[in-house]
């Protein structure tokens, strides 16, 4: 039998250095030091805002001193670029267009293009070989009432959006409600979410009232009923986080974990999307989360904790925590009433 | 001793290390036993210049613990990408990794020779040939320049930036690569393509993301390759709770990824049970590729027979000999809680669900492992009327994690909840 490093295959590989950040951030530099010279204290700050913390510490002194050789010096304290064309956009690897080769079989790739652009971008890689195949991949746990990314429908609504998004363009939707009502409104889409366990694009969109107050409204691409664009344009960036910072919950959710059945290592797993923080508790063998999260999916959060069963246990908000008490307490009954009981046609 | 540099040279050195900080946190220098603490003190600083803006210490007594904390629905990026754009150079790399590419973006193809002529003529830099060869051989093995023949002698050429090329695709390629560096698997390359264009994700953002996947992409792409070419392998892993190292002969099959547990996981024909098993992704050190599989087609055959009788990724030990079955009976209030039938449909994988009395459904699965199910059944705590499983060790699980929670929650108040109430309880409206 051949045994063969699978690095040593000469595939392409990941950890290059054509990937670091300190290549993008002498590109980002040179890109403004070709419009116009920069001085050494706006050179720093292109790498302290495009760099890691203390990447300007070691780029800056080797840009200035020409160990790598392309800035020159145009004033005493000024610096231009020597090279002739801007460094962006760059030309790609083969890595990096094999993972583009292979997103041509994932039917959401379908949504970003027409017929046509995507007939282009087949084209143009119809020689290269995909980095993975769509196939080779399983998500067994997904919900299965994800978005109809095939229809012709949803892929128009999407499109629409997409561009109005760029333009920061108002449209008109028709929208059909959680309750099946269906609403009519101007909406400003300003950022696409989209949930890996079900599957949905979410939009969230800025409502204008007639006060000039704004709300920030989330709808699911799927129950768009009909979208266009309408002749009015937003003039400034939304900032939707602001908007989202006011559905965080006041008190975070804590919980106590123990290390039993490895729900410690799993816990942590499975909260890992969440902003926490985990504490040992000295003298036993558990520990303490606490978790920030977000109000409108508190229910999902509550969900998630039943699951672990007894080896997590909520201690606080009392809210959530009454929650979970009510829920074990209807549980505690069902289980304890005989079946004829919880099961009558009373209910 | 050597001092401390913000790049590294191996990315497998520092996986578990982000790990630890990331998913744990809790952890201080003391619990990192492997290495010396100074390598952990150059780790931690490592860490704490590439996730700034994520970091945050905790102090409990004299020990200090660092940790990397975020939510990962805000974030346009993984932040994790940075680990992977660590990677050390010299001065000559990334001398020649612009000068070449300025040189040659207009697109003239060169002699080696007049390359660096043209290099020392235009940018007053000095090079030997034989850097500039070597040099020109990895930018053409890595797809960014191109080699042609004329004469006696090779001819070098940059291959234009696609954005330059198609303009008309620049934008939907865009959007296009915003979306899926969140979502595709190696999204790192993704991240990548935007560095390459000078872009960033204004648009996109992802729920439930586990960002921890992307440390397991170098062993990924392995596992990939093996499978494309229908390969066997041997893969060494450590146990997550043991620490123990094994090394295991298998055929690979599925990549299994769970969006709700954030684990991922290789699903194989292993070679000496001759059964299909899976193995953690997070938990495989290294991959070795062996000779092609010649029954790679009839394992996958296999694999496809079994899989709609899996829960999740267990497929069940060899004392398992019969499939096990499922039984809840779940109660709601119709129509108001109709969510709950929708939860049961869209989570249920397959089971079926029939009404067994006016707000009562009954929901079946037949699976392999039955024990697989339970942290989905729990989530539904509340409103399971009955339970029973073919497995009795599965039904004793439930009903004595059931009797746990209901001493851990319920002491002080089910005793205060009259019988009355109680039933008024069980139909009552939940949230």
């Amino acid at each position: 039998m051949t045994a063969i490093k699978a690095t040593e295959n000469h595939e392409p590989c990941l950890f290059s250095e054509l990937y670091t950040c300190y290549y993008q951030v002498v590109a980002r530099i040179l890109t403004k030091a070709a419009r116009h010279p920069l001085s050494r204290r706006q050179i720093e700050d292109l790498a302290k805002e495009h760099g890691y913390d203390e990447s300007a510490l070691l780029l800056v002194p080797r840009l200035i001193r020409g160990d790598w050789p392309f800035l020159e010096k145009v004033s005493p304290d000024t610096y231009a670029s020597r090279l002739k064309y801007p460094p962006f956009p760059q030309v790609l690897t083969r890595l990096q267009r094999s993972w583009l080769k292979a997103l041509l079989s994932d039917p959401r790739i379908r949504l970003f293009f027409t017929d046509e652009e995507l007939s282009s971008f087949e084209k143009l890689f119809s020689d290269v070989p995909p980095l993975y195949r769509t196939s080779d991949f399983c998500f067994f746990d997904q919900y299965k009432d994800h978005d109809p990314f095939s229809s012709v429908m949803y892929r128009e609504h999407m499109q629409t959006i997409l561009s109005a998004i760029c333009e920061r363009r108002f449209l008109s939707v028709s929208y059909l409600s959680r309750k099946e009502n269906i609403l009519a409104h101007t909406w400003l889409p300003c950022r696409l979410e989209y949930g890996q366990r079900d599957g949905k694009f979410r939009l969230y969109a800025m409502a204008v009232r007639k006060d000039g107050r704004q709300r920030m409204d989330v709808l699911n691409v799927a129950r768009i009923l009909s979208v266009k664009k309408t002749g009015s344009l937003y003039p400034s960036f939304v900032d939707v986080d602001s908007f989202l910072d006011h559905d965080l919950s006041e008190e975070p959710l804590v919980l106590e974990i123990s290390t039993e059945r490895n729900a410690l290592e799993r816990a942590m797993l499975h909260f890992s999307c969440y902003q926490k923080q985990v504490e040992r508790l000295k003298d036993s063998n558990t520990y303490r989360c606490t978790i920030y999260y977000d109000r409108r999916w508190e229910t999902e959060l509550l969900i998630q904790v039943l699951s672990f069963g007894p080896v997590v246990k909520v201690l606080g908000p009392e809210a959530f925590l009454k929650q979970v008490q009510e829920r074990v307490a209807r549980q505690a009954l069902l289980m304890d009433l005989p079946s004829h009981l919880s099961g009558s046609d009373e209910w | 001793m050597s001092e401390y540099k913000e790049l590294i040279r191996q990315f497998d050195k520092i996986r578990s290390y982000v790990r630890d900080f990331y998913v744990y946190g809790f952890k201080t220098r003391e619990d990192f036993h492997e290495k010396s603490g100074r390598t952990y003190d150059n780790h931690r600083r490592r860490m704490e210049s590439w996730f700034s803006d994520y970091i945050r210490t905790d102090r409990n007594g004299h020990k200090k613990s660092v940790f990397l904390t975020l939510d990962s629905s805000r974030m346009p990026v993984n932040p994790l990408y940075q680990a992977w754009k660590s990677k050390t150079f010299t001065d000559n790399d990334i001398s020649l990794r612009f000068l070449l590419s300025d040189l040659l973006a207009d697109g003239r193809p060169r002699s080696l020779e007049r390359i660096a002529d043209e290099i020392q003529e235009q940018y007053c830099c000095l090079f030997d040939t034989q850097t500039i060869r070597r040099k020109l051989a990895f930018f053409e093995k890595e797809g960014l320049m191109e080699r042609k023949k004329e004469g006696r002698q090779y001819l070098y050429r940059a291959i234009p930036a696609l954005p330059l090329a198609h303009p008309e695709l620049s934008l939907p390629l865009w959007l296009c690569v915003s979306f899926f560096q969140g979502v595709a698997p190696f999204g790192f390359i993704g991240s990548t393509i935007l560095d390459f264009w000078g872009k960033k994700n204004k648009y996109f953002r992802f729920r439930s993301d586990y960002l921890i996947h992307t440390l397991e992409d170098e062993i990924l792409l392995s596992l990939l390759q093996a499978m494309e070419q229908k390969r066997q392998i041997t893969i060494t892993i450590t146990g997550s709770k043991s620490h123990r190292t094994a090394a295991r002969t298998v055929t690979p099959l599925k990549i299994l990824t769970g969006t709700q547990t954030g684990r991922r996981y290789l699903c194989a024909r292993q070679e000496s049970t001759r059964r299909l098993s899976s193995f953690r992704l997070d938990s495989i050190r290294d991959v070795k590729l062996l000779d092609p599989d010649s029954n790679y087609d009839t394992w996958q055959k296999h694999f496809r027979d079994h899989f709609p009788q899996v829960w999740g990724v267990s497929f069940g030990g060899p004392e398992r000999k019969q499939p096990e079955t499922v039984t809840m009976e779940i109660c709601l209030n119709e129509p108001e809680e109709g969510f709950i039938l929708n939860r049961l449909e869209r989570e249920g994988r397959g089971g079926a669900i029939r009404p067994v009395a006016p707000g009562v459904y009954e929901y079946t699965r037949v699976c392999v492992d039955a024990a697989e199910l339970l942290p989905w059944i729990k989530s539904f705590t509340g409103r399971i009327r009955r339970f029973s499983c073919t497995n009795p060790a599965v039904e004793k699980r439930f009903r004595e994690d059931m009797e746990l929670m209901k001493a851990c929650y319920l002491q002080p108040i089910s005793s205060a909840i009259p019988r009355l109430q109680a039933f008024s309880l069980i139909r009552g409206d939940m949230p």
